[in-house]
């Protein structure tokens, strides 16, 4: 059995986070664990919201952190789904226990942004790809899952202004046979996938790719380093996306 | 020097040459019954030989009484280096003779003479035994009791010499060999071959070394690398003091191949050499040996020339799919990526046929083939997978170490016929199917059970494949063979694939080590009209060597060829014929293999209805060739795409790229003017010319000044679109113009046209302005923002409309590529004297190389004009474009068109060569890193070598040729060699 782990809190966030453990459920083949952990007080909006969607919902006492990285790191949990807010804490854009969870965590964790509210499944992925070994070998997996659940996968690849491809002979031909060699090179089991290139910022190029390709989940590689001059892209699209964004530890 | 000692036995050698007397037989007496058998054996199963004796070529025909009937050859080289026969079953015919002049003789004569009388003259009676050809023999013992020494008393004998040698103060044979070489230098014979076989000393023109070269020439001739040759001796260890005679097989290319002694050697043998011992007994076990083996199908020796292999180690999935584009093998009608045979997951393994489209109009793309180079192998527990493409032999060879070894081909002597040998893990290679459908095959697709007959319907037909295989069971292992045959067929849907079965059943007719030979001999022969050596530049050179393989291989010479952008190593750019083919491929075509550049101007000919309806389209006369062509000649451009930024952008180029009429004119003019071709000139060439003209002279717009304009066009500059008055297209126009005036007379088309021709040629505005000898690029261009790259990025090649977004590029002086540039190239006739300095000062900066067509022309021109850092600084990208997919889609096939422009940088632009009317011109500039730069070229008819030194320049012809040096006035030259000095011409 494959489990997801969702910190589901007693917050306005708990719907959007179960709904996004569910979608990303499906695509991990895994089932979904609700989870609460509090200090104190009931977990009244926690609890509406998993009965909503017909879920169990677990509650355990102690710390936030130390509860669900423990809980995360269990053989059989696949991946970890929490709110940009956390777990309990609310009113940051990355709260402080989503930020050591997401930096600690050996397994890929889903980021859930506020007032996210799920719309059915996941259709489309969008997965960016920097063209470096490391960012497609840390993807491999995401890829293959989402080829293997029939998602629509969009992959996007940013370049750099001071390093463009050399030669362009001829455009119409030119960008197809790039765009395949770069696909062959860093998902080559995307069968299928379609490639989004731009040119600039990667932030901002993913983030217009996020909008334009309307993917429902953002599939991201990252080093789990949130450290000054660290991981800006990911901190940029963290704030930014409005979709669950995926993290997979490379 | 030659190689650390190898294990001989249990490896194939692909030809052997072997000493007579000692090595093969006892002494002239013997037996050879069972050697004549074995040496038809050989023959008949593939393997070169060659006897080399210092006796006449009757002694050894009468012993040995062979008359072999291939496809192995036996040649006999005789009288010691000076004659060479070749025996076949009719008997023998001789090859060549090495004949003394009547001076050489008296030389001879003189120095046998004069050595008899200086050892007179030491009291040592030495005796004239014989006077053969080119040769004069001393006998140094003339005692009864070593009248006639068997091989086996060579010990016994040497020092009976040295003994009587030493008696009359003479310090051993050495010493008595060279008092015979100071007596030949007194008579005259300044390259004079002295040997001893220690009871003899022979002074001659020729030695045994003399055969060897000859030989190992031959046999790269036929695509035999000396590495894959065996040398068998007995004499290949010091005799004396005195190199054996055998050693000087050795010498030259022959310290590469694998040598053994089966001689005594009492001195031992040279490092590198296997000594047997065992004489002739030894030696046929040597040979029953390679017979043995290749009876089994035992693979060749890889070649291991790092200037004539490509060899890739492991599989790297982030370069996979570039490599399997330069490894591709290629026959110039099909082409096979040089994939992993075994299923590998980064792969993207590919067969296509030139010209073999499916879909139309612009989805028109090249139909995948069926794969006959897929085999079940389990890779996982071998070890990582070595590929070595062999250049000038066309092999490609697969090691999966533990599992098995591979050998393909694409029969360059047989288009369209594909061979794969392997041998290896039995239940693998049972379970391989022959032919296998590839996964994007698209097309409906019928397969018989078997998987040995295929067909794919086309648009225009079918594409067939026949296959046929065997796979022989050795306990374990097996050994698979797998020939399949490739045809493209107009037959309708539902007939058998008759084509591709008639031409397999021919090649397995033929065998398999005959189509292996015939394969090699094919190549080879390709390569000694093309092969470009530069010494000094090792990097250069094997860059230089794949992208001619690659030319070679991309196109047929007959019929009509295809060259796609990516020539036959991979689906990009679909297929898609552009002026790439006529003005970048085709002159290497027509300087090397006339054939096949007919055949690339066949498919514009076949095309030439197809334009002339598209020109009537557009409400012109004439020809409208198609930017992009396929399979009917119809534009096949697509009409959007999507830029690397996300943009989606109109494709304008198959509407407005319209200089890919003249292009294609300009390619006729080159064929004709390289080959001569009077019967092409008379017939389609011409009707090229004229159409493209019409084309041309119906698309001028005419101003009230009376000049000529060609308006709202897009020319090599890609980066500006709808200019006006475009340089390069009114240049190349008005030189279309007026070659279709030249190439007819007032007989053929009516005269006012004619006229109008010319009057429009003249009429029509280039850009030249006066004062500065530059050319306008198009009508504004000079207006537009002032821009030198370096202000933009910081190295080149840049894709300029990504860096600065397309807006202001159009508006800015950012060249994609040569386009004023490229008439200094293709036209310099057509422009003001001199003008290239300025031009290549004022536009080269300016240049983004943002096209792979490009820096390879800057290279030329930089070459032309002198300025050798900058050329060779392009020459070098040029180089490294597909080695270092410094494009980063080299996966999707190589770039033919810039592996062209490598060779036209070099034999165009460094050594300046370029037909003009009847004659050759020739005008190197070499950089100084560069000790020799040589290539052939086929001028006219006439066979030419160019070689090229800082001091010299020799050029070696067939026959009369007419070749201006450096601006010098017209010299003829040929047959023989020319030597032009750099300072004056000498004859």
């Amino acid at each position: 059995m494959r489990a997801i782990i969702a910190a589901v809190g007693d917050d306005p966030a708990a719907p959007g986070v179960i709904g996004a453990a569910v979608a990303v459920g499906r695509l991990f083949a895994a089932d979904v664990e609700l989870l609460n952990v509090r200090e104190d007080g009931p977990a009244a909006a926690a609890e509406a919201a998993a009965a909503a969607a017909g879920l169990t919902l677990s509650t355990l006492p102690g710390d936030p952190y130390v509860a669900l990285s423990s809980a995360a790191e269990r053989e059989d949990v696949v991946a970890l789904v929490v709110a940009t807010g956390g777990a309990l804490d609310t009113g940051h854009r990355l709260a402080h226990t989503t930020r050591r969870l997401i930096t600690s965590v050996s397994k890929p964790v889903v980021v859930v942004p506020v007032g996210y509210a799920a719309s059915g499944g996941i259709a489309r992925v969008l997965v960016p790809l920097d063209g470096t070994p490391a960012s497609a070998a840390a993807l491999r997996g995401t890829v293959e899952m989402a080829a293997e659940a029939e998602v629509e996968i969009v992959l996007v690849h940013v370049l750099d202004p001071a390093n463009l491809p050399a030669f362009g002979d001829q455009l119409a031909h030119e960008v197809r046979t790039w765009s395949d060699a770069f696909v062959a090179r860093n998902a080559p089991t995307a069968h299928n996938a379609r490639l989004e290139l731009r040119v600039g910022e990667p932030a901002a190029g993913i983030e217009e790719a996020l909008r334009e390709s309307q993917a429902d989940l953002l599939a991201l590689g990252w080093s789990r380093e949130l450290t000054e001059g660290r991981a800006a892209v990911v901190s940029e699209l963290l704030a930014a996306a409005g979709v669950p964004v995926l993290l997979t530890p490379a | 020097m030659t190689q650390p000692a190898v294990a001989v036995d249990g490896l194939r050698y692909e030809a052997l040459i072997f000493d007579w007397d000692g090595t093969a037989v006892a002494d002239r007496a013997a037996g050879t019954a069972h050697l004549r058998a074995l040496v038809a054996d050989a023959c008949r199963l593939g393997l070169d030989l060659a006897v080399v004796t210092g006796t006449h070529v009757e002694n050894i025909d009468e012993q040995l009484g062979a008359r072999p009937d291939g496809p192995g050859e036996l040649h006999l080289l005789v009288n010691r280096g000076s004659e060479t026969f070749r025996v076949g079953p009719q008997g023998l015919a001789l090859v060549e003779r090495r004949t003394a002049s009547p001076a050489e003789d008296a030389a001879l004569d003189a120095a046998a003479a004069l050595t008899i009388e200086r050892l007179a003259q030491r009291g040592l009676e030495a005796r004239l035994v014989t006077q053969r050809l080119n040769r004069r023999k001393i006998d140094l013992i003339p005692e009864p009791a070593w009248s006639d020494p068997p091989k086996a008393r060579i010990a016994q004998l040497l020092a009976a010499v040295e003994r009587r040698l030493g008696e009359h103060g003479i310090a051993g044979l050495a010493a008595a060999v060279a008092l015979a070489q100071a007596a030949a230098a007194d008579a005259g014979l300044t390259d004079a071959r002295v040997t001893s076989d220690a009871k003899h000393i022979e002074i001659g023109l020729t030695d045994k070394s003399d055969a060897a070269r000859w030989w190992f020439d031959h046999l790269w001739r036929r695509g035999i690398a000396p590495e894959q040759v065996l040398i068998v001796g007995d004499e290949l260890g010091p005799l004396g003091g005195l190199p054996g005679s055998d050693s000087m097989l050795l010498v030259g290319v022959g310290a590469r191949a694998v040598a053994v002694s089966v001689g005594v050697e009492p001195a031992g043998v040279p490092p590198g050499v296997t000594l047997r011992g065992g004489g002739p007994a030894e030696f046929a076990r040597l040979l029953e040996r390679q017979v043995g083996l290749r009876r089994v199908g035992a693979m060749p020796l890889v070649g291991a020339d790092a200037a004539w292999t490509l060899t890739i180690d492991g599989a790297d999935a982030a370069h996979e799919q570039a490599r399997e584009s330069l490894l591709s093998l290629v026959d110039g009608r099909m082409g096979t990526r040089g994939s992993l045979v075994a299923p590998n997951g980064a792969s993207s393994p590919a067969v296509v046929l030139a010209g073999a489209y499916r879909g139309e109009g612009e989805q028109s793309t090249l139909q995948p083939a069926p794969l006959w180079n897929r085999l079940s192998l389990r890779v996982r527990d071998a070890g990582p997978p070595r590929r070595v493409l062999e250049l000038h032999a066309g092999l490609l060879w697969q090691r999966f170490l533990g599992e098995a070894d591979v050998l393909q081909f694409s029969s360059f002597a047989r288009p369209g016929v594909a061979v794969l040998r392997a041998l290896g893990r039995r239940q693998a290679l049972e379970r391989s199917p022959p032919l296998v459908v590839p996964a994007d095959a698209g097309a409906e697709v019928s397969l018989d059970p078997e998987r040995t007959l295929m067909r794919l319907e086309l648009p225009d037909g079918a594409l067939e494949a026949a296959a046929a295989q065997t796979v022989e069971r050795r306990g374990e292992t097996a050994l698979l063979e797998r020939v399949v045959a490739y045809t493209r067929t107009a037959a309708p849907p539902g007939q058998t694939a008759a084509g591709a079965a008639a031409l397999l059943e021919s090649a397995l007719a033929a065998g398999r080590e005959r189509l292996l030979i015939e394969h090699r001999c094919a190549w080879a022969a390709r390569w000694e009209r093309a092969d470009v050596r530069i010494e000094g530049d090792p990097e250069l050179q094997f860059a230089l060597r794949l992208a001619v393989y690659h030319l070679m291989g991309s196109a047929a010479d007959s019929g009509e060829a295809a060259i796609g952008a990516r020539g036959l190593t991979g689906p990009g750019y679909n297929g898609h014929v552009f002026w790439d083919a006529d003005v970048f491929v085709l002159p290497f075509l027509a300087a090397t293999h006339p054939a096949a550049a007919r055949a690339a101007l066949e498919y514009r000919v076949r095309r030439l209805a197809a334009s002339l309806e598209a020109a009537r389209t557009d409400g012109r006369a004439g020809a409208r060739f198609a930017w992009e062509s396929a399979a009917t000649g119809f534009d096949v451009t697509p009409k959007v795409a999507n830029d690397r930024a996300g943009h989606q952008l109109a494709i304008l180029t198959g509407e407005l790229e319209e200089h890919i009429v003249a292009d294609v004119a300009w390619g006729c003019g080159c064929y004709l003017d390289w080959s001569g071709d009077e019967e092409f000139r008379a017939g389609p060439g011409r009707q090229l010319v004229v159409e493209t003209a019409r084309y041309w002279a119906s698309r001028l717009e005419w101003d009230a000044d009376g000049r000529a304009h060609i308006r709202g066009v897009i020319g090599p500059d890609e980066y500006h679109e709808v200019v006006d008055d475009n340089a390069y297209t009114n240049v190349m126009a008005r030189w279309n113009l007026r070659r279709a005036f030249s190439e007819t007379t007032d007989a053929d088309v009516d005269a006012a046209e004619r006229a109008g021709w010319r009057e429009g040629a003249d009429a029509l505005v280039d850009g030249l302005q006066a004062a500065s000898g530059l050319y306008e690029e198009f009508a504004g261009f000079f207006d537009l923002e002032p821009l030198v790259i370096a202000q933009l990025a910081p190295h080149r090649p840049v894709a300029a409309d990504l860096l600065i977004g397309r807006e202001r590029l159009e508006q800015a002086q950012v060249v994609k590529q040569a386009d004023v540039l490229m008439l200094h190239h293709l036209v310099p006739d057509e422009l003001a004297p001199r003008s290239l300095a300025a031009n290549l000062a004022f536009y080269e900066p300016r240049t983004a190389h943002g096209s792979s067509l490009s820096p390879g022309v800057h290279a030329a021109l930089f070459a032309r004009d002198g300025k050798l850092p900058q050329a060779l600084e392009a020459l070098r990208l040029t180089a490294r474009i597909d080695l270092d997919d410094i494009s980063e889609s080299t996966a999707g096939g190589v770039h033919i068109a810039a592996m062209a422009s490598l060779w036209q940088a070099v034999v165009m632009g460094f050594a300046g060569v370029r037909p003009s009317g009847e004659e050759l011109l020739l005008d190197p500039h070499l950089p100084g890193s560069w000790e020799v730069l040589e290539f052939p070229v086929t001028f006219k008819g006439a066979m030419l070598t160019i070689t090229i030194t800082s001091s010299e320049t020799r050029v070696r012809s067939d026959r009369p040729t007419r070749v201006n040096f450096a601006g010098r006035g017209t010299t003829e030259t040929g047959p023989g060699e020319t030597v032009f000095a750099t300072t004056e011409l000498q004859r």
